[in-house]
């Protein structure tokens, strides 16, 4: 079946109950779901004792043809979350259930079977891809494994990969390190989908390319997902980004789920402290706004130390943190506050509700590194 | 975490398609390095006539002839003879089958086991990759001629012996450095895309990692038949090489050290035979290993 | 062609055609940086805005004389009428010592891992002023306050890999202010943070820049950074400054359709999430194979046959602007007739 009859089908799938990929003897789950994660962990153990909390408790559930954006900066665990969902590293706790199958149980070679239905794009576009070998050699890999295509089917499919991902067939020839990133990036979508895959994870696949470039992989990959039906796990640290390709979206930190829900609602009401000052982080190309916002709100950030070990584990960085003992004493969990939007924090706040409490607050701290919070940006959406 | 960017190598000047470093064209392009040529052409010098040994050698090596013991180089003798008359230039090009088919036999063994054993315990990882690389240590830590005295005594010196004891010797070496040239792989994103293409684990250390860790491998593989040339040529000077008649290089100067004094000729040209074949592998090794990279080949 | 925009008594820096080029060994050398003209006022703002490849790292690199040989730089750089380019190797490390200070991207590889991370300021300050090692270590321990280390005094001693990297850019600031330069050249000194950082870090770049009266050029391929912390902008593309503008114009109304485009692709936090994000085809040139004519007429969706065979001139619109196309004057009078 070519690569386009299959997606039909399986954009028609998306609505009725039945899924063409279900296995034998599989777990009870609601046939919408694709992928999800079950109270995942992932803990490195150091010499001297100390254990790294990589992934701490993630669950989440991936709905079947939608984006699910997971977004982080350093040390919250979201490039370790997107490995532990294609079983590339095992976890420490919970398990990762695959269109019913439970990934974390499977041996070893029916997980490569299994490897065919979900795929990963990189972020370092040069670095995915073997150097010594050439554009036609890493796409065909895949096909000459998984599916024993040869000679001229090979070639076929492999022209038809290309295109898909709009690179001309003549780039079969070249070596990775004789191309552009975009390009080797687009090498890497396209051996993504050689065996024609439902889920795709994308690690920071945009983060280290141009900003020309990167409109045009994001294009690029919007209208693959339309094309064939792909169901995507967005993972970036630009939260602007997220924001467009997503439809559900779920913030990161230290290892937790912070604050997750469905994507406009995230935007247009964030709760948590830290996704307000993810909001407000993010430098936009408008100088006048800008300076609007001369004394952004962010939280303390690099000046924080370092991550408490209990309680909450944002309340080094939080302004709002240090006025509560339970703060201080209890871990706060993901709590749904309104239908799907769940916010882990004892004081959620709106951006009104954070202003007005830091503009009380700012007379009272004495803030040594002398930087004054006082505005919090909720940005004007369009309604789309 | 960094928003870094995939640099677009701004002053290299980018390949055209159809000038890559393919394998055939490999040769064209070590003509264009004056060391590459050199290094290359005096190895296949010394193959060719060391293959070539019972048609162009003047004379039978093991052609006694006590009239005629040491004369110096003359016009009959290019190398002059020794001590029992025979043509040194016929024994050094019969002693070179022995010298350069112990060295290259001895190089393949250890590349290959070598290559098998490091890959191997690099992708355990774990106590396995500890239990191997420790055996290692420990056969390294024993003097090699040591080794090889104790080995010899105990199996022997004819050709296929030695060939194999050397080749064991040299083993651990290359498997160490297999092993740190598949951990360097391992840890790169291609490497985890053939996992997450399903791609099983063996075809993915041969088939992936091992063109990459090529160059290196490539290198070592003659500086390796550098190494078993001196071995093999040092256990031949003390006696315990292919037995006599046949005489490799290191027989020659063995032979030649007790006439230092009495006939210099004698134990120079076998030494210098043994330099140059030295150094022409160390050369050849590194100038393929710096062509075989396809980045730094322009 | 460069442009005064205010008297000389207050231009620090000028720069006059400035080209960088590396010898080949076979060929023409190939010339990231192509004739750079702008200058830089005392406590001025100036951006260097572009993708990789444009150039911009090595133009900054190439101010300092820092670019590894074998190089030949051309054209001038004038720092208070000397020429930095003709300056002898012991006289440009005075001035480096002591006028113009550089950040770089990555602190950590610019920050010695083996002294501690008082020792390299003290030093710095050192080179810079005669003052004794009691004086020298009070300064670095008001320059770590300054930057927003906590605890300066038990700082000084910690090592750079002690630090997170917010904390490493910071220190890195302070060396670089150790020497009071008039002049900073910060060369994407928050692409490898984390955004929450970024945004720190720049609020402390700006704080400092206003206190000390610096004059600084800013290398980014942000447009919001930039946007947030520059006076005026300069957009490099394939080795050339194609367009240079006071940052509000810039934004509002860019003329050169490369910045246009470059602004239109930037994602931003309210775009219409149901619209293609607007991007521009193909990709940056390399050095060595530039386009004919201009050199962006291959993905301008504006080009025409004049601009695939003729070279466009930097031409100047409304006094201080000016873009590199050949329908400069009549883009700018459309978007501001629009705009307005």
């Amino acid at each position: 079946m070519s690569l386009r009859a299959r997606a039909s089908e399986r954009v028609e799938c998306r609505g009725s109950m039945m899924t063409p990929h279900q296995t034998a003897g599989a777990e009870a789950s609601p046939p919408n779901v694709i992928a999800s994660a079950d109270d995942l962990s992932r803990h490195y153990a150091l010499r001297g004792g100390d254990v790294v909390r990589a992934v701490d408790g993630v669950s989440f559930k991936v709905q079947r043809g939608e984006t699910f954006g997971l977004v982080g900066e350093s040390g919250s665990g979201k490039s370790t979350v997107a490995r532990l969902l294609l079983r590339l590293e095992r976890p420490t706790a919970g398990r990762v259930v695959f269109d019913g199958t439970d990934l974390t149980r499977l041996g070893d070679r029916e997980l490569r079977r299994q490897r065919r239905h979900m795929q990963l794009v990189f972020q370092d576009p040069f670095g995915a891809l073997n150097r010594r070998k050439t554009v036609e050699q890493i796409i065909g890999l895949p096909l000459k494994v998984h599916l024993g295509l040869k000679g001229e089917a090979r070639a076929t499919r492999i022209r038809e990969l290309l295109d898909l991902v709009g690179l001309r067939p003549e780039l079969g020839n070249r070596y990775p390190h004789q191309m552009s990133g975009g390009q080797c990036q687009r090498v890497g979508i396209a051996r993504a989908l050689a065996l024609d895959p439902e889920f795709i994870v994308l690690d920071e696949a945009v983060s280290a390319v141009d900003v020309s470039i990167r409109a045009q992989i994001l294009n690029l990959l919007r209208d693959l997902q339309q094309r064939l039906g792909l169901t995507y796990l967005f993972v970036s640290h630009d939260l602007a980004i997220v924001r467009y390709m997503s439809t559900t979206v779920a913030v990161m930190y230290q290892g937790r789920i912070v604050e997750s829900g469905p994507r406009d609602r995230l935007f247009e009401n964030p709760l948590h402290p830290y996704t307000h000052s993810l909001m407000s982080a993010i430098p936009v190309p408008d100088p006048a706004e800008e300076r609007a916002r001369s004394e952004k709100w962010v939280d303390r950030a690099d000046e924080a130390g370092a991550v408490p070990k209990t309680g909450c584990r944002f309340r080094a960085r939080c302004p709002l943190g240090t006025m509560s003992e339970k703060c201080e004493k209890e871990d706060p969990q993901l709590v749904e506050v309104s239908p799907d939007h769940r916010v882990a924090c004892h004081f959620p706040q709106s951006a009104e509700s954070i202003a007005i409490r830091l503009s009380k607050s700012t007379d009272a701290n004495a803030d040594g590194c002398g930087d004054v919070p006082s505005l919090v940006r909720t940005p004007e959406l369009r309604q789309t | 975490m960094s928003a870094t960017m995939a640099e677009v190598p701004s002053t290299r000047p980018r390949d055209d398609v159809g000038e890559l470093p393919a394998t055939q064209r490999l040769l064209t392009r070590l003509m264009h390095r004056p060391l590459g040529v050199v290094s290359l052409a005096i190895l296949v010098l010394l193959v060719v006539s060391a293959v070539f040994a019972p048609l162009i050698a003047p004379h039978s090596p093991n052609a006694i002839s006590v009239v005629d013991r040491f004369h110096g180089p003359s016009s009959a003798h290019w190398f002059g003879t020794d001590e029992l008359g025979r043509d040194l230039l016929s024994r050094l090009l019969f002693g070179g089958r022995i010298a350069l088919g112990i060295s290259f036999g001895a190089a393949a063994i250890s590349t290959i086991l070598g290559v098998l054993w490091g890959f191997f315990a690099g992708q355990a990882g774990g106590l396995l990759d500890e239990l191997l690389m420790r055996t290692v240590d420990v056969v390294m830590a024993i003097p090699v001629i040591l080794f090889a005295l104790v080995l010899v005594a105990a199996f022997g010196s004819d050709l296929p012996t030695l060939i194999v004891i050397i080749g064991l010797l040299l083993t651990p070496a290359s498997a160490r450095l297999a092993r740190s040239a598949v951990l360097a792989e391992i840890r790169s994103d291609y490497y985890r895309a053939a996992v997450a293409l399903g791609i099983p684990r063996v075809r993915i250390l041969f088939g992936e990692l091992l063109p990459n860790a090529a160059p290196v491998i490539i290198a070592r593989t003659a500086l390796a038949a550098a190494d078993a040339m001196i071995i093999e040529a040092s256990l031949s000077f003390i006696g315990l090489g292919v037995p006599p008649p046949s005489a490799s290089w290191g027989t020659l100067v063995k032979d030649g050290y007790s006439q230092i004094f009495h006939a210099l000729y004698y134990v120079v040209f076998p030494g210098a035979v043994i330099l140059l074949a030295i150094w022409a592998l160390n050369t050849l090794g590194d100038q393929l290993q710096e062509l075989l990279d396809p980045r730094t080949s322009r | 062609m460069s442009t005064m925009r205010s008297d000389q008594s207050t231009t620090l820096l000028m720069v006059d055609q400035l080209s960088v080029g590396f010898p080949r060994k076979h060929g023409e050398p190939v010339t990231p940086v192509r004739g750079v003209s702008f200058s830089l006022d005392r406590g001025q703002r100036l951006g260097i805005v572009g993708e990789s490849g444009s150039g911009k790292s090595l133009t900054a690199l190439a101010l300092m004389r820092l670019v590894h040989e074998p190089v030949a730089l051309g054209g001038r750089v004038l720092l208070d009428d000397t020429d930095l380019l003709g300056l002898s190797p012991r006289d440009m490390a005075s001035v480096r010592a002591h006028r113009m200070s550089l950040i770089y991207q990555d602190p950590m590889s610019a920050l010695n891992p083996v002294f501690t991370v008082g020792k390299q300021i003290i030093e710095a300050v050192r080179l810079a002023h005669d003052v004794s090692a009691k004086e020298a270590q009070a300064r670095a321990i008001d320059l770590l306050a300054d930057v927003g280390v906590p605890e300066p005094m038990r700082r000084i001693g910690s090592y750079p890999h002690e630090f997170s990297g917010g904390m490493r850019q910071r220190v890195m600031i302070a060396m670089a202010l150790a020497s009071d330069p008039d002049v900073l050249i910060a060369d994407e000194p928050t692409t490898a943070l984390d955004v929450t950082t970024q945004a720190r870090v720049m609020e402390l770049l700006s704080r400092i820049v206003a206190d000390r009266h610096l004059a600084v050029i800013l290398i980014t391929h942000d447009l919001g950074v930039a946007a947030g912390f520059c006076d005026e902008v300069e957009v490099m593309y394939a080795g050339r400054i194609v367009e240079s503008s006071p940052v509000d114009d810039l934004y509002a109304h860019p003329v050169h359709p490369y910045a246009e485009a470059l602004l239109g692709a930037v994602c931003r936090l309210d775009v219409d999430t149901t619209q293609p994000v607007p991007s521009i085809g193909g990709q940056p040139p390399l050095p060595d194979r530039l386009p004919s004519g201009c050199t962006f007429h291959p993905r301008c969706p504006y080009a025409t046959q004049r601009c695939a065979v003729e070279t466009p001139v930097p031409i100047t619109i409304e006094g201080v602007r000016f873009a590199e196309c050949h329908y400069a004057r009549e883009r700018a009078s459309v978007s501001s007739v629009g705009g307005q």
